[in-house]
C-alpha cells in the first residue's frame, strides 16, 4: 500500500494523464490499435480511454502470420481479437471505422458480423472494408458478401467505402437515403445491379465508382441529383448516362466504352477539353468552381482536397471554370492549383464571367479585390507545372492577364499556352489581340513555351 | 484566413506586438504576426480587440506558462513565414519536438488550450512514438503513471466481459435465417425433383395446421428455457434440432418444407447436420460466452432492444418478401427485450455471487 503523499507526488509527475481525453485520442489514434488496446492496463485513467476513441483503425494486414501464408491454416487470432476490439468499444463515441485485411484472413460471415455490429449497433457514421489480395495467397476469387436487405440503411451512416468485393444484388443497398458519400472501388458487379444500388441511395453527393462490370455489361445510369463529386473509372462497360444537375466536380478515371455511349448532361460542366480530346489516356477532371453560399464550404471541392493524391495526380488533366473577379473562387483554384501532385499534362481554364456589375460581396474583413490580386498575389508560392495550358473564354480582363502573367512567368507552363479568345467578346478583338502580343513578349520561365492564339 | 487577415494589417501596423498575461501574472509582448498564429490569440484580438496594450493583456489559459509559451512562439515564428517548403517545415519540427517527455507533455497540454492544432498534432505523434513498442511497466515508469489498477482489470483485455448482447442476438437471428434459407434452397432443389407425395392438398393442409403449431410452439418453448438454463448456443440448437428431427420423422419431405415457414424459431428440415453444426461453432468461435455485464444504462438499453427488434423484424419481412418467396412473412418472435433482460439479470446475479 502506498501512502498518501507519495502517491501525490507520483500523480504531480504524471503530466501526461492531465492532459485531455481528446489529445490522448489523438495519441491513441497513431498507435496501432493493438497497441492503443494495451493502455487500458495502464492505469486508471487509461482503462476505457481506447473505448472511446472516435476512429477505429484495423489493418489485419499487419497481423498475417507467416505461417499462415500456407496455404489451408486458418489464423483465427486476428480476427478474434478485431471483433473483440469491435465489441469492446463504447460505441456511443465511434464515429469512423477502417477495416483492411486480407481476403483470406477472414471468413465472410465474420465480415458480414462486423458491418452488422459496427452499423446497427455502433452506430458509426464512416465505414471503410477494403480486402486486399496478399501476394503470397494469391486467391483469386473476389469477396462476395452476403448481407441481409437495409444492412447500409442506417439513419447514422453517412458514408461508405467498399473495395474489392463483389456485389451480386443490390438488396443490402435498400433504402440508403441515409447514405452521403459511396465509394465503391475496385468492384465487380452488373450494371444494372450497380445502377439498383444508386437508385437507392439518392442523398449522395459524392459517388466514387472504379467498377468492373465483366459479369454483366450495360448502361450505366447515374442520376442522382444531389450529386456534387463524381469519380467514374469504368471496365467493360457498354455505355454511360450520367444526369446531374448539381455536379461541380466530374473525375474520369478511364473509361472502357465508346465516346458515343456517353453521355453527360451537366450543363455547367461544358469545357472544350476533357477525357477524350485529351487522348483517352490521361484521367480528366471537369471542375466548375462555385461557392453559393460564402459561409458554408463546397462538399466536392472539400471531398477532392481532402483525397488530393488520389484525385489530383500526377500526368492527369483538368479543367476548371473561375471567376477571377469572386475572391473566394481564386481562393479555390489557388487551393486546387497548390494540391496539385508533380506534373500536370493539361490545364484548362474558362473564365467564367460574372454577370452582375461588380457586385461582390464584401468579406468581413472589408478586402477589396485591388488588394487581393496587389497586395497577396495568390498564386506565388503555387508549385504545380503543367505540359499545356488552355485559356478559353480569355477576355483580355486584367485579372485574366494577371492570372496569365503569373502562369508564363513563374514557370508553370512547361510548352504550351494557348488562348482561346471569347466568342462573345468580338468587338474587343483587337484588345484581346493586343493583350496576347504582350504576354508573349514576357519573360518566360520555360524558355521552348509557345503561346498561342487559337 | 489567417495570412489573408494580416495582408490587410500589416501594411498599417508594422511590426506591432500583442500583448500577453500568463496564469503567473507575467506579461510579455510578442510580435503580431507570431501571436496571431495562434487560433485563440487570434479569436480575442479580431473580437475583442483585446492584447494591444499593457493593461489590456489578453489573459492565457492555466495551461500555459512563460517557459511554453516562449517554444511555442518559437514554433509559430518559424511556420508563420510562408515561403518555406514542406521539407523546411518537417526538419525542423523533427528537431523542435526533441525534449524530454515531462516537457512534451506539457507542451502538448499547452498547445491544446491554445488551439493550435497543428503542434498538438506534432506533439501526440511524438508521444505515440514513445509509448509504441514498449511493455505497460515501461510506459508506466516515463510518464510516471500511478499503477492503480488491480490484479483483476488488468486481466479484463484478455478477458470477454463486456461483450454486446445486442451484437449477438443480430448474429444469431441472422444466422438462423440464413440457415433457414439454405434449407429451402435446398428443399426446393429436391421437390423438383420427387414431387411423388399423392395426397389431397387438402389432406395435407388439415394435416398441418392440426398438428404442427403444437409441436412448433413446444420446440420453441423448449428452447427457450434451454437458453435460459444453459445458456450454451450449441447445445440449446443442438436440442431443437433433436425435437425436430423427431416430428420431421412422421412427415414427408415437403411438409417439412412448409414447417419451416410457418414455425417462428425452428431449424427443422432434412438435417444439414454439419453445416449447421459448422454455424453453430462460427458464432461460438466468434464470441465467448462470457456473459454480459450489465453496466447499461437501461434507458438505452430498452432503446437498443427496440432497435434489435425492429431490425429482427425488418430482417424478416424484407428479405423473404424481396427474395420472392410466396409464403407468408415468417414471425420471428423472440422476445428480444424479454431474453436480453433476463440473460443480464442472471449476469447481474452470477457477478454478485
Amino acid at each position: 500500500m502506498k501512502r498518501q503523499s507519495s502517491v501525490d507526488a507520483i500523480n504531480a509527475n504524471d503530466q501526461i494523464s492531465r492532459l485531455p481525453d481528446e489529445v490522448l485520442h489523438k495519441i491513441l489514434s497513431k498507435l496501432s490499435i493493438q497497441e492503443a488496446v494495451r493502455t487500458s492496463v495502464l492505469s486508471c485513467r487509461w482503462v476505457d480511454l481506447w473505448k472511446e476513441m472516435p476512429h477505429l483503425f484495423l489493418d489485419l494486414r499487419k497481423l498475417a502470420k507467416f505461417r499462415t501464408l500456407l496455404p489451408h491454416v486458418i489464423d483465427n487470432d486476428a480476427v478474434r481479437s478485431m471483433t473483440k476490439v469491435i465489441n469492446d468499444h463504447r460505441g456511443g463515441h465511434l464515429e469512423r471505422c477502417t477495416i483492411y485485411y486480407y481476403s483470406y484472413q477472414c471468413k465472410n460471415r465474420m465480415v458480414e458480423a462486423w458491418i452488422r455490429s459496427l452499423i446497427h449497433v455502433k452506430h458509426i457514421k464512416h465505414l471503410t472494408l477494403i480486402n486486399y489480395l496478399c501476394p503470397f495467397r494469391p486467391n483469386t476469387k473476389p469477396v462476395t458478401l452476403d448481407l441481409p436487405p437495409n444492412s447500409f440503411s442506417h439513419p447514422y451512416l453517412k458514408s461508405l467505402h467498399l473495395g474489392r468485393y463483389h456485389i451480386k444484388t443490390p438488396l443490402s443497398f435498400n433504402n440508403c437515403g441515409n447514405l452521403m458519400n459511396l465509394e465503391l472501388t475496385g468492384i465487380l458487379a452488373e450494371a444494372g445491379v450497380l445502377n439498383a444500388v444508386l437508385m437507392s441511395c439518392p442523398s449522395l453527393e459524392v459517388l466514387v465508382v472504379v467498377i468492373n462490370c465483366d459479369k454483366g455489361r450495360g448502361l450505366l445510369k447515374i442520376e442522382n441529383r444531389n450529386l456534387k463529386f463524381l469519380y467514374l473509372s469504368c471496365y467493360k462497360i457498354d455505355g454511360i448516362e450520367v444526369s446531374t444537375p448539381n455536379l461541380d466536380i466530374l473525375s474520369i478515371g478511364s473509361l472502357w466504352c465508346e465516346r458515343e455511349n456517353v453521355v453527360f448532361e451537366n450543363p455547367r460542366l461544358q469545357f472544350h477539353r476533357n477525357y477524350w480530346t485529351t487522348g483517352k489516356i490521361y484521367a480528366h477532371t471537369s471542375y466548375s468552381i462555385s461557392c453559393p453560399d460564402q459561409e458554408k464550404k463546397s462538399i466536392g471541392h472539400e471531398f477532392m482536397m481532402s483525397r488530393s493524391q488520389e484525385f489530383l495526380s500526377e500526368f492527369s488533366s483538368m479543367s476548371v471554370s473561375v471567376d477571377l473577379a469572386n475572391t473566394k473562387q481564386v481562393e479555390m483554384l489557388h487551393e486546387v492549383l497548390a494540391a496539385w501532385r508533380g506534373e500536370m499534362e493539361e490545364l484548362e481554364v474558362l473564365f467564367k464571367k460574372c454577370n452582375a456589375p461588380s457586385a461582390e460581396v464584401e468579406t468581413s474583413i472589408g478586402r477589396t479585390k485591388k488588394q487581393f490580386w496587389e497586395v497577396k498575389k495568390p498564386f506565388s508560392d503555387v508549385n504545380f507545372t503543367a505540359y499545356t495550358v488552355w485559356l478559353s473564354d480569355f477576355s483580355g480582363s486584367k485579372q485574366e492577364i494577371a492570372f496569365a502573367s503569373w502562369l508564363i512567368t513563374q514557370g508553370m507552363v512547361i510548352k504550351t499556352m494557348l488562348i482561346k479568345p471569347s466568342s462573345s467578346f468580338s468587338s474587343k478583338k483587337l484588345e484581346i489581340e493586343g493583350a496576347v502580343a504582350n504576354l508573349k513578349e514576357l519573360p518566360k520561365g520555360y524558355s521552348e513555351l509557345d503561346i498561342i492564339m487559337a | 484566413m489567417l495570412e489573408s487577415d494580416m495582408a490587410i494589417i500589416t501594411p498599417e501596423m508594422m511590426k506591432s506586438y500583442i500583448w500577453l498575461e500568463t496564469a503567473d501574472g507575467s506579461i510579455q509582448q510578442v510580435e503580431q504576426e507570431v501571436a496571431m498564429f495562434c487560433p485563440m490569440i487570434c479569436q480575442e484580438v479580431v473580437q475583442k480587440g483585446a492584447g494591444s496594450s499593457k493593461n489590456n493583456a489578453i489573459s492565457l489559459p492555466q495551461r500555459v506558462n512563460p517557459a511554453m509559451l516562449s517554444l511555442i512562439f518559437d514554433y509559430c515564428r518559424f511556420h508563420q513565414v510562408s515561403g518555406r517548403s514542406n521539407k523546411e517545415r518537417k526538419l525542423y519540427d523533427e528537431k523542435f519536438i526533441r525534449m524530454d517527455t515531462k516537457r512534451l507533455c506539457e507542451l502538448t497540454s499547452a498547445a491544446d488550450s491554445l488551439q493550435l492544432k497543428p503542434l498538438v498534432d506534432l506533439t501526440s505523434r511524438a508521444l505515440a512514438r514513445i509509448i509504441e513498442g514498449k511493455s505497460p511497466e515501461e510506459i508506466r515508469e516515463i510518464f510516471h503513471l500511478p499503477d492503480d489498477l488491480t490484479e483483476e482489470e488488468k486481466l479484463e483485455p484478455l478477458k470477454n466481459t463486456m461483450d454486446d448482447p445486442r451484437i449477438r442476438l443480430l448474429n444469431r437471428l441472422y444466422a438462423k435465417k440464413r440457415k433457414e434459407l439454405k434449407e429451402r434452397e435446398k428443399l426446393k432443389s429436391i421437390e423438383v425433383e420427387d414431387r411423388v407425395d399423392e395426397r389431397s392438398v387438402d389432406d395435407l393442409l388439415s394435416f398441418i395446421n392440426g398438428r404442427d403449431p403444437k409441436v412448433v410452439k413446444t420446440s420453441k418453448s423448449k428452447k427457450k428455457n434451454k437458453k435460459r438454463k444453459e445458456h450454451k448456443n450449441g447445445r440449446s440448437n443442438g436440442t431443437c434440432e433433436a425435437s425436430e428431427k423427431d416430428s420431421d420423422n412422421l412427415h414427408s419431405k415437403e411438409r417439412n418444407a412448409k414447417i419451416v415457414d410457418e414455425s417462428a424459431s425452428s431449424l427443422g428440415g432434412v438435417s444439414n447436420l454439419g453445416s449447421m453444426e459448422d454455424d453453430i461453432l462460427t458464432p461460438k468461435a466468434e464470441f465467448e460466452d462470457g456473459y454480459i455485464d450489465d453496466e447499461f444504462d437501461p434507458v438505452l438499453k430498452e432503446m437498443l432492444d427496440r432497435e434489435v427488434e425492429d431490425f429482427a423484424r425488418r430482417l424478416n419481412s424484407s428479405w423473404v418478401l424481396s427474395l420472392g418467396q410466396e409464403r407468408q412473412p415468417v414471425h420471428f418472435s423472440i422476445n428480444g427485450n424479454g431474453t436480453t433482460r433476463r440473460l443480464t439479470g442472471r449476469a447481474g446475479l452470477a457477478r454478485s455471487s
